[in-house]
Formats: structure tokens, sequence, C-alpha cells
């Protein structure tokens, strides 16, 4: 236990003051000869047996309401003694730790995380003797003032004073990692400490590691924040599925609710020229996804922003986030196959058939399919293709291969219907051309020589799961009289997710298999639909526009990154190539390369929140929206004792009080020093009461 | 006359205000030894004083108190009996203790007010011809002055009650013993104290040996106003009057306690004086000697 005016315990002093009042202003007394004086020496002795226990009450009472006045004057801090002092200079090194990620920005009555932490860390910035130190500003990436300990007081101040919150995550392994480095090439016999200055968000701390520290380091962590902090954020603006020209968007805005009571939230939002509005409730402690519709007229690329109105918080950064839409015409489905064009009882046609099904007014389908032979599948024609569906198309080459699998990383569907053996070969070549990326969770074969897929039936179907969650309860009924011909055998593979099969035949090979592959994703029907009767069942069309839907519903969202962090996508084949594509609004915002003839966008950095769009002249090939870390709005503080856990053994004092609210938290010692003194002098008075004096 | 005029009177003895108390006797309530014939009633019957009442005759007897009429009437032998006649043997005895000189604020200590009470208690017991004498009690027996009813012993009573001095020490019991061992005659033992001693079992002890010889013996309790309770302020520094030592108290804190203990103490004396047979009065300094005096003479009379 410390003191905030050590100075005042002098007045400890003051104990004996109850004493010594009593003594000074003791009534002189009178003398006066008295022949009884034997009663009165037996009354006081009378009286003195009587009173005594009052007497050494109210004696105690006095001297403990004094001390406690005292001790509240001179404001003890309660908790461990710091490991760290920032007073205490010598042969050591010193890393601090700032961390400068967008919840230290939120304030409490004003005054922000940061600027209560500022001070703090200035005091630790102390060289003398021979004591060395450095500054670490730990964002998404840490940042060292020098890249080694230094005696240069002055600049890593100077630095400080520069410092401010961004709009970016901490990253806090990475900062202990550099601390680490720095610590540990420090001389054995120097004293080694790390001071961490931080609000101590549960979402950041709860996985630190503290095992890259030499391990006589001693570690001193200072909490300026307030667990009493309310926030509201937006954590995430997105349109699920695929955003299509004319046709009813929902964009769902994820609110995260980090107070303790509910609140009805609205969002304002801004896309392209309109603004519309979104409410709903948000419960405590809990994100809720409220969502809006709109109708883009356009294709093309939409930005804009949602913004929360209304919202009295601690953390303005997340209060705003800005967003982008590809908003892409109609789609049109590349159908790769060897099989004629004429409307035939093909599998081919079948598939053609149930991917177009709506022909609109003008006698043209709604949605494109276009034939592509396997010999002609090249870049350019796989570029018009919003999804590529292979039916019976035969031995692919090795280039149609890789073209497929690079498609797929960087986010095309492919809807792959095996029927043949030679699809089993296409298969395994793809698996190994998207390498790691894609982990297929079953390995298809050709059927062994003899046997016959015949009369199969759909067993093990994943009811709660896209594209038979659409069925509902009468799946049964729907595809539970479908048999199946064609197709390949299947056996376990090791490292694919199981969760990956959708449903299994009778035979326990694989009927349907949908699995990631990059950012895109790749379905798997395993049957020849010529020969099955699937596609003279009802349940045909909803079924494989389900399955398409997810498809292309999978494709991981590459628009939204987190401000600070490190940023790679791939453009989107349309690009072309990296020659004349420009970066708005900023040219800084990272670099675009060629690589495997598709170009990468690479952005070592994420700029600040706001959208930042690859543009060839006027037009918007491709947009990135940045954004806040969703890990930045909750600012729950981490539990001390968790703390102590993560140390693992190491020796860490955790000043949850720092020099913020918790200090407050710290320093309330004093208010109860003072109840106490008044309930003594209360009890004081009920003794007196009580002995009737 | 001439040893009258020679010594000079007390000044406790006030002629002008005694002579309120010329028509008042003091009486005794025993019968009581004198050495001459006089009011009171005599332990010894005889004589040709008053008819007290018949006896039968006894063979050997005195044949001078044969009432020889009733013999001569009845034929049976009686014998007259006379109550006899003596004067009054009358002891003061003065506590002189250091307690005594206790004044209060007005400085009219009990043992003032005792020279005033005793003088005149001796003026009038020798206006009654009876025989006065005195003694003077502190740590034994300090003074002696058998009793008589010569003018110029009783002047010379008067004073020693004058010159009267106080001795820090007290011993009660001894000087009640020490008196009762000198005198060789029944009488009446007046006994001025506050009775303020450490135990007061030995004083009655000693005062029993009086009772037992048949001496009338009259407590008079000499109580200051000031000592029944404490004066009020703040603080007091008390100090005993005979080497008791002193104390520092606020009365507020211990006056109730002390008025129950001085109760208690006055309370215990007049049990023990009435048990052993004494005559007990309380005597305030508060209330004129005379008073005090016409009181306690009148409720002797009857």
């Amino acid at each position: 236990m410390s003191f905030l005016h050590p100075a005042l315990l002098l007045a400890g002093l003051a104990i004996s003051l109850p004493v010594l009042i009593h003594w000074l202003t003791r009534p002189r007394p009178v003398r006066l000869s008295l022949s009884t004086v034997r009663f009165v020496m037996q009354a006081v002795q009378q009286r003195r047996a009587r009173h005594r226990l009052r007497d050494w009450l109210i004696l105690l009472l006095r001297t403990l309401a004094i001390a406690l006045l005292v001790w509240a004057f001179a404001r003890p801090l309660l908790g461990q003694k710091p490991l760290v002092s920032a007073a205490e200079l010598g042969d050591g090194v010193r890393i601090v730790v700032l961390d400068q990620s967008a919840s230290m920005g939120a304030a409490v009555h004003g005054v922000t995380a940061f600027e209560k932490g500022r001070p703090l860390t200035a005091d630790f910035l102390s060289a003398g003797g021979n004591l060395r130190a450095n500054l670490i500003l730990a964002g998404a990436t840490p940042r060292a003032v020098f890249d080694a300990p230094s005696a240069n007081v002055g600049a890593l101040r100077e630095e400080l004073g520069r410092a401010k919150p961004g709009p970016e995550r901490l990253n806090l392994q990475a900062a202990i990692n550099l601390a680490g480095d720095m610590l540990a090439k420090s001389a054995p016999e120097q004293r080694r400490e790390l001071v961490i200055v931080s609000d101590f968000q549960r979402t950041n701390w709860t996985t630190a590691d503290f095992s890259p520290l030499p391990k006589d380091t001693k570690i001193e962590l200072k909490s300026v924040g307030d667990s009493d902090r309310a926030n509201v954020g937006i954590l995430r603006v997105s349109a699920p599925g695929r955003a299509e020209q004319g046709r009813e968007l929902r964009v769902e805005v994820e609110v995260g609710n980090y107070s303790t009571t509910a609140r009805d939230i609205q969002v304002e939002l801004t896309i392209g020229k309109g603004t519309y509005r979104v409410a709903g409730l948000c419960p405590p402690g809990l994100s809720t996804a409220i969502s809006t519709t709109f109708t883009p007229t356009e294709p093309g690329w939409q930005t804009g922003q949602a913004k929360l109105l209304n919202v009295e918080d601690s953390l303005k950064a997340d209060d705003v986030r800005p967003f982008a839409l590809d908003v892409r015409p109609s789609p049109t489905y590349l159908l790769v196959t060897r099989e004629s064009a004429k409307p035939q009882a093909t599998s081919s046609h079948f598939t053609e058939r149930a991917l177009a099904p709506v022909v609109a007014r003008d006698g043209k389908p709604a949605i494109r399919v276009v034939r592509v032979q396997p010999s002609s599948l090249d870049r350019d024609a796989a570029a018009g293709g919003d999804l590529i569906v292979l039916d019976h198309p035969g031995k692919l080459s090795q280039p149609a291969i890789n073209l497929l699998a690079g498609l797929m990383r960087r986010g095309r569907p492919v809807l792959y219907v095996a029927a043949e053996s030679a699809d089993a070969t296409n298969l395994k070549m793809l698996a190994e051309a998207a390498g790691a990326e894609m982990k297929l969770p079953v390995e298809f074969l050709p059927p062994a020589a003899g046997q016959t897929r015949r009369g199969l039936f759909l067993t093990e179907m994943r009811k709660e799961e896209v594209p038979f969650s659409i069925f509902g309860d009468s799946l049964s009924a729907a595809l539970g009289t479908l048999r199946f011909a064609g197709g390949l055998a299947s056996r376990r593979a090791d490292r694919g997710l199981a969760d990956d099969v959708l449903a299994s035949f009778s035979d326990r090979s694989a009927a349907l298999v949908v699995t990631s592959c990059g950012a895109g994703s790749l379905g798997i029907i395993n049957a020849d639909l010529a020969a099955s009767s699937i596609p003279a069942s009802g349940a045909f069309v909803p079924l494989l526009s389900e399955l398409v839907s997810r498809l292309m519903g999978t494709r991981a969202d590459q628009t939204a990154v987190n401000s600070g962090e490190a940023m790679a996508v791939y453009l989107p084949a349309e690009a072309g190539a990296a020659a004349g594509l420009s970066l708005e609004p900023v040219e800084n915002a990272g670099q675009l390369n060629d690589e495997n003839a598709f170009v990468t966008w690479r952005w070592n950095i994420a700029g600040p929140p706001g959208v930042y769009q690859v543009k060839r002249g006027n037009a918007t090939l491709f947009a990135v929206a940045t954004g806040v870390s969703k890990d930045e709005s909750d600012l729950r503080t981490i539990d001390a004792s968790v703390i102590q856990r993560l140390a693992g053994g190491r020796e860490v004092h955790f000043d949850a009080a720092g020099a913020g609210g918790g200090e407050d938290q710290k320093d309330r010692a004093w208010t109860w020093a003072l109840i106490a003194c008044t309930t003594c002098m209360l009890l004081e008075i009920g003794v007196l009461k009580a002995f009737r004096t | 006359m001439s040893q009258t005029l020679s010594t000079p009177r007390s000044p406790f003895l006030d002629l002008k205000a005694l002579s309120a108390l010329a028509h008042m006797r003091f009486v005794t309530r025993h019968q009581i030894d004198g050495a001459y014939s006089g009011r009171h009633r005599s332990r010894q019957q005889g004589g040709a004083a008053e008819f007290a009442d018949y006896r039968e005759y006894v063979e050997g007897e005195d044949l001078r108190r044969l009432d020889w009429k009733v013999l001569a009437r009845t034929g049976r032998a009686y014998v007259r009996l006379f109550q006899d006649e003596t004067n009054l043997l009358c002891t003061l005895a003065i506590d002189a203790s250091g307690s005594m000189l206790f004044g209060g604020h007005a400085n009219y200590s009990k043992l003032r007010h005792v020279q005033w009470l005793a003088t005149a208690f001796s003026h009038v017991i020798s206006r009654q011809q009876d025989q006065v004498g005195l003694a003077v009690l502190s740590d034994g027996l300090a003074d002696l002055r058998p009793p008589g009813s010569r003018s110029a012993h009783v002047q010379g009573i008067q004073q020693a009650i004058e010159t009267l001095e106080t001795k820090p020490a007290t011993d009660l019991a001894t000087g009640l013993r020490d008196l009762f061992g000198r005198l060789s005659r029944r009488g009446v033992l007046v006994l001025m104290s506050d009775f303020l001693v450490e135990d007061l079992e030995p004083v009655f002890n000693s005062l029993r040996l009086f009772r037992h010889r048949h001496w009338e013996v009259v407590c008079l309790h000499i109580i200051h106003p000031e000592e029944e309770r404490l004066p009020e302020g703040l603080a007091y520094r008390f100090e005993g009057l005979e080497n008791d030592g002193r104390i520092d108290a606020s009365p507020g804190e211990v006056r109730k306690l002390y008025e129950d203990r001085f109760a208690a103490h006055c309370a215990t004396v007049r049990e023990m004086s009435l048990a052993a047979g004494c005559d007990y009065r309380r005597v305030s300094t508060a209330t004129p000697y005379l008073e005090t005096l016409g009181g306690f003479l009148v409720e002797r009379a009857g």
C-alpha cells in the first residue's frame, strides 16, 4: 500500500490528540479541604470501576477516528507495491509499451484513456545512471522509437508527445515480441523492466503470451481503462449474397452494444446518393445485426458509410464505418461441357435449364448461360462468367486446371458435376493445383471395375444446411424418392472437413460436397444427371438454385479491411494487367502487382477509415473499405486474475487503478476511511448514551 | 465571685441568648448516680425523697423504713420505698479530630459550632446545680476535666472549650475507652462528634462500655451542610483533613455516589447509636446552636 500524500502521515502524531486535548482542556482543580474525602475517594473508585470500560472505549474510538482521518488525508492507494517504480533508476533496461489502438481514444468525461496514459508513460521514460529506455507505440504494427534502448529520454518523450491513438487494433503479441527482443539483447546482469500502459481490453489481452520475454523481466502493467466505459459501435456493414443490379439487396449492419443497458439504435446508411435509416433494439453486451433493403439501379462499385445517430458513448471512432459494395449485372454462368448444345436429355442440358429456368418477357433469359468447350476455356472466356459449371468436361488440360484453381482462389465459384471417370482425374488435379487453399473432404475415384453405380438414393442429408434447408420438413418427401446413377466412388480424405460433405449416397459415397478454396468455393454433385431421376423432379431447380446461391454467396468478403493491418487481395479478372491501374484517393495505398496472370493489391498498413478504390481511368474496378477493428469496440477490461494466469510465473504487477478511472478505484479508500471515522464518532456518542454519561 | 471577675468570659458564652433557655432543664431519661442530692432520679432508693412503692418486709431490714400504719391496720409488715434524687454528672465529650475543622465556604466549622453548643450546654447544666465535665478526644483522650459544679470549674471548662485544638489523627474509640477508665461514677456522656472514622465499630464498642455501666449516652452527630452534597464546579482537588490523602474529581460525576455514601454513613451512625442504647441526635451546623439545644432540652423534658 502506498500513499498519495505520505507526508501527511506525520499527522499521525495527532493520535495522541485525544489524550493531549483531554489533558489540556482538563479543568484546573480547585483545592478544597473536605472532611469526607474518603467518601469522595470511594465514589470515584466506584465510578472508575463502572466507567473504566466506557473510558477505554471512548479513548479507542477517538484515537481510531483520528487515525482514520489522518489515513484518509494521506490518500492511501491500496494494492500491491509496483514492481517497476518510475523513480527507480540504476543499471537496467526499461521498455515502455504504450497502447495506441483505437480503444485508447475512448473518453470518460472528455478525457481519453490515451491522454491519461501519456503522463503515466512519461513518468517511466526516465534515464539516469545506466538505465536505458525505449518506447514502443503499440498498434496493429508495433513501432519502437529507437532500435535499441537509449538514454535519450528527451527524444522518447518528444515522440510520446506526438503520439495519438490510431484507428487500429492492438497487436499485443507483436509488441511483446518486439519488447522481448530488445530485453533479450541486454546484459544478463542488468535489470529488465517492461511497462505496458494500456486500457487492457478483454478482446486483446485474453491471448497475451509473455513467454518471449526473458524470465527475469519485471512486468508492470498500468491500466488506464475503465470498465464502466459504455460503447456502441458499428462492427460490420455487409450485403450477404451477391449484389445484383435491379435485384433487391439486403444490407446488414452489425451493431455492438457494450453497455449495461439495451439501446434503441438508429443507423443512417448512405449508399451512393441514397440515404436509408435502419433502427433496432440492441441488447446489452451483445452484437446485433439490423438490416434494410434497397435495389441498386446501376451496376458497379457502390460506396457509402453507416453512421450511428444520437448515440452517447465513449468511443467515437467506431460510430461511423465506410463500406463498398460490388453491384454486379445479372449473372452469367459459364457451362464448360463437351456435350452438345442441342436440347437433348443430356446432363448439361438439364443443368443449363435448371440454372436459367426463367425466361424474361422479351424471350431472353434473365440469367445467361454460356456454353464453352473445355478446350476453349481460357482467361478471357472465364472472365465473363460469374459461376463456372463443369458438366462432362472430359479430361481437362493442366492450364485449364490451373486457371480454374486460380479463379477459385480469387473468389470465383465453381460447380462440378462429376459423372465420368475423367472427372476423378480432373478433381485430383484441381486439388493439387489449389494446394493448401483447398482441402477436399473426400477423394473421388473412378468406380471399381464391374461396379455399377445405379439406384443410389440420398442419405445423411444435412437438412439444416443450404441447399437442403429450403425443403424444411418435406426434405425426405422431396428427395427421398430420387434415384441416382453414375458418378464417382469416394473415400474419406484425412485433411478435409467432414462437414463439407452435405449429403451421401446409400453406398456411403459422397453425393454433394461444398468446400472453400481461397476466396472462392467449389461445389461437387457426384452423379450423372442424365441417368438419374432428379432432373424430372420438381426439387431439381430449387435445389440447384440454392446450391448456386450458396457457392456465389460464400465468396469471402474482401471489401472490408481493418485499418493499420496488412492487406493482400486478388483483383477480379476483369481488372486486367496492373499497368494503367491507379489507386484513389491516395496513391500510396499499397502496391499493385501482376502475379500469376492476376493482379494483387498489397498494402502493408491499411490506411485510416475510408474507401480506397482501384481504377482504370474513371472506372472503378475494385474497392475496399477500411475501418476500425471490431475488437476495439468492446471496451470491457480484462480481470487482474487472468493477467496473473497469463504471466506464466513471471513477476507481474497489474495496476488496475493506473492513472485514470482505476486510480479513482484505487484511491477510494479515503472515502471509506472518512465513513469509518464518522462511524467511530457516532459510536462514541452511542457509548456515552449507553453509559448514561 | 472574684474568680469570675478575674477570668474573662468565654466568647462562646452568650448569656443574653441563653436567657431564652432559662426555664429549661436538662433531664435524664435514666436513673443516675450523683454526688449530691438533686433533682434527678437516683439509682439509689431510700431517704425521704419521693415515695416510690411498697414491698414486704424482709427480716434484717432497717425497721425505720417499716410502715407502721399499714402494719397496724392490716397486720402485715410492709416497707415503704422512696426514690432517691440526686444531682447530674454530665461529661461533655468533644471530638477534636481534624475533620471537625471543616467549615465549608462560610468558614464556620463543625468545631466552632460544637464550641458554641458545648459552652451553652455547660452553662445550662451548671445553672441547674448539676456537675459538668469535659473530655477532649482526638488521637486519644487529649484532656479530661471531671464533672464539677463550681463556677470556677465551669469557667475552666468553658475556657478549655474556647481553646480547643484539633489534631490530624483521630482515635475516638481509644479516647472513649480511656475516658471510661477515668470516670468512676455513672452519669451522662454527651458525645459531640462527626463520627468520621475509618471504622465505627470500635467507637460504639467503647460507647457500649458506658452503657453497660448504666451511663446515659447521648450521641450528637455533627454534620456540616456542605458535607451532605458536593460543591458545584468542574473539578476539585479534595484534600483530607486527617492525613487521609487527596483526590481530583469532578463533583458532577460522583455527586450522586457521594451523596448515597454519606447518607449511608449517617444512617449507620444512627442505627449503631440506637442499637447500643444511646440517644442519637443529628446536629447540623446550619441550625443555630440555641435552636438545637432548645429542641434537645424540650424533647428531654418530655
